[in-house]
């Protein structure tokens, strides 16, 4: 009931990181590119330990967010993504409900979790580092994320599509989801896997 | 994991709430009813998740600062305007805090309005009859109507897939566990007039984060509102033809029905057919 918590945070970080990634393995001269995550194949998944015996997993469902990597002036790279909290998808309706409440996820007043980059910087031949901010249950944390680019191919309509995977962890009770901590684990890791369209 | 749960948020503020009556209880009366109640769930509120920030950001996070508000109020020296005046602007603060983030961002200008107006309204209902029932009613049984509503509550938050709004109401039940326990030492507890503020400021509080951010039907928020008055009124009509102990028993038997009804609505809504416990 506890677990969903910090995923959804997470998952924008990696679509953040996924979009620079995109962007970065072009070389210095290439042009600027913007990426938008296509919401039917991205996804967060957040991983949580329950009881301090298993890891417990769960998704967030709807994800949105652009980004444009522009290696030639850093100063014009973006990043913004945004989880929908109702979105939460653990399998277990009751769960699901549970989450979505005041304990936890609190979606009636907190929505949505979004994610603001503010750096991109290359990190290795396929990934890139983020850094952004945060914005969880109202609270705004800045946060680095590590993204790693997947592959590159072409979409049903011959357009390029590129994916990328981030990954990060927080604390939940950093932005004030303190419920169970210790049942529930405090440390939510997030994988947020998408896929982009170049524009 | 059930043993800290317990200790702090149900020990602890049983605690804490008889101690501050035993301290204050002979002095100043009602004040210290409804200092032992606000010293009492502030106290669970704090060991189990510590303080909660001043301005809060999750709009719940106001009924602890109002409960406390509510008590520091209390042992002023007002006049009954002042008090009254005091009391309704807490009632009013309470639902537009609680309430902003539907105002702001899911309500039309009128809805909201209406809403924060009509919770105002059900705050003070709920609080000004129960301190002037609590004082014709017997030191003994008020705690009693007003323990019992608080468990009721506490099992209807509950099963309206919140267990830390259901916390919070068990924490007020355990502050009136403890008195309703002294009010059988004589000269302990007085209820009356400025007794009930942080009583009335969470459970309405809490009903407002269960209705409209969780999952609490509102047929059983009408029943919990009601049930402790109804509890007084059937009391004092059965005085008039049954002796006391006679009288107090069917009060607190229309309280069961009522607080039965309220859980019971609450798990036929929220309870599905197919077990899928977690």
């Amino acid at each position: 009931m506890k677990y969903a918590i910090a995923f959804s945070s997470l998952a924008l970080l990696l679509g953040l990181a996924a979009a620079h990634r995109g962007a970065a393995p072009a070389s210095a001269a290439e042009a600027p590119a913007s990426y938008k995550v296509d919401p039917v194949h991205s996804m967060v998944i957040f991983k949580v330990k329950h009881m301090g015996a298993g890891n417990f997993y769960g998704r967030f469902n709807q994800v949105s967010g652009t980004f444009t990597i522009d290696d030639a002036d850093p100063s014009k790279n973006r990043v913004e993504f945004e989880v929908k909290a109702d979105s939460i998808d653990t399998a277990n309706k009751q769960r699901e409900d549970h989450l979505k409440g005041p304990d936890f996820f609190n979606v009636v007043q907190f929505p949505t979790i979004t994610f603001k980059g503010k750096e991109i910087k290359k990190a290795g031949e396929q990934s890139h580092e983020v850094a952004g901010d945060l914005t969880f249950r109202g609270v705004t944390k800045p946060l680095k994320a590590k993204v790693e680019k997947v592959g590159t191919g072409k979409g049903r309509r011959g357009e390029t599509i590129t994916g990328f995977e981030a990954t990060f962890t927080l604390k939940r009770s950093d932005f004030g989801m303190n419920f169970m901590v210790g049942p529930l684990g405090d440390e939510i890791h997030v994988i947020v896997s998408t896929e982009c369209t170049t524009s | 994991m059930i043993l800290p749960q317990v200790l702090w948020g149900i020990l602890l503020p049983a605690v804490v709430a008889g101690v501050v009556l035993l301290f204050l209880g002979k002095r100043s009366t009602a004040a210290a009813a409804a200092m032992a109640v606000g010293a009492g769930y502030a106290a669970g509120c704090f060991a189990l998740w510590g303080m909660p920030p001043f301005p809060p950001i999750d709009s719940g996070d106001w009924i602890f600062w109002l409960a406390i508000a509510a008590a520091g109020v209390a042992p002023l020296p007002l006049p009954p305007r002042a008090r009254r005046l005091a009391g309704a602007a807490i009632a009013c603060a309470l639902s537009l805090l609680v309430l902003l983030p539907l105002v702001r961002r899911s309500w039309s200008a009128p809805l909201g309005v209406a809403a924060v107006a009509g919770w105002s309204a059900a705050v003070l209902a709920f609080w000004w009859p129960l301190e002037r029932l609590s004082i014709g009613a017997g030191a003994r049984f008020a705690p009693v109507v007003l323990w019992g509503t608080a468990a009721g509550m506490s099992i209807a938050l509950v099963a309206a897939r919140s267990a830390r709004l259901g916390q919070q109401a068990g924490m007020v039940a355990a502050a009136l566990g403890a008195a309703a326990v002294l009010a059988w030492l004589p000269e302990r507890v007085h209820l009356g007039r400025g007794s009930l503020g942080p009583y009335a400021v969470v459970l309405t509080g809490l009903l407002m984060v269960g209705l409209h951010f969780a999952q609490l039907h509102w047929a059983a928020a009408i029943l919990l509102l009601a049930a402790p008055a109804a509890a007084f009124g059937a009391r004092s009509l059965a005085a008039r033809r049954c002796p006391g102990a006679a009288a107090a028993l069917a009060g607190l038997a229309l309280l069961a029905l009522l607080l039965a009804g309220a859980v019971g609505v609450q798990l036929a809504t929220t309870t599905s057919s197919s077990y899928e416990g977690y």
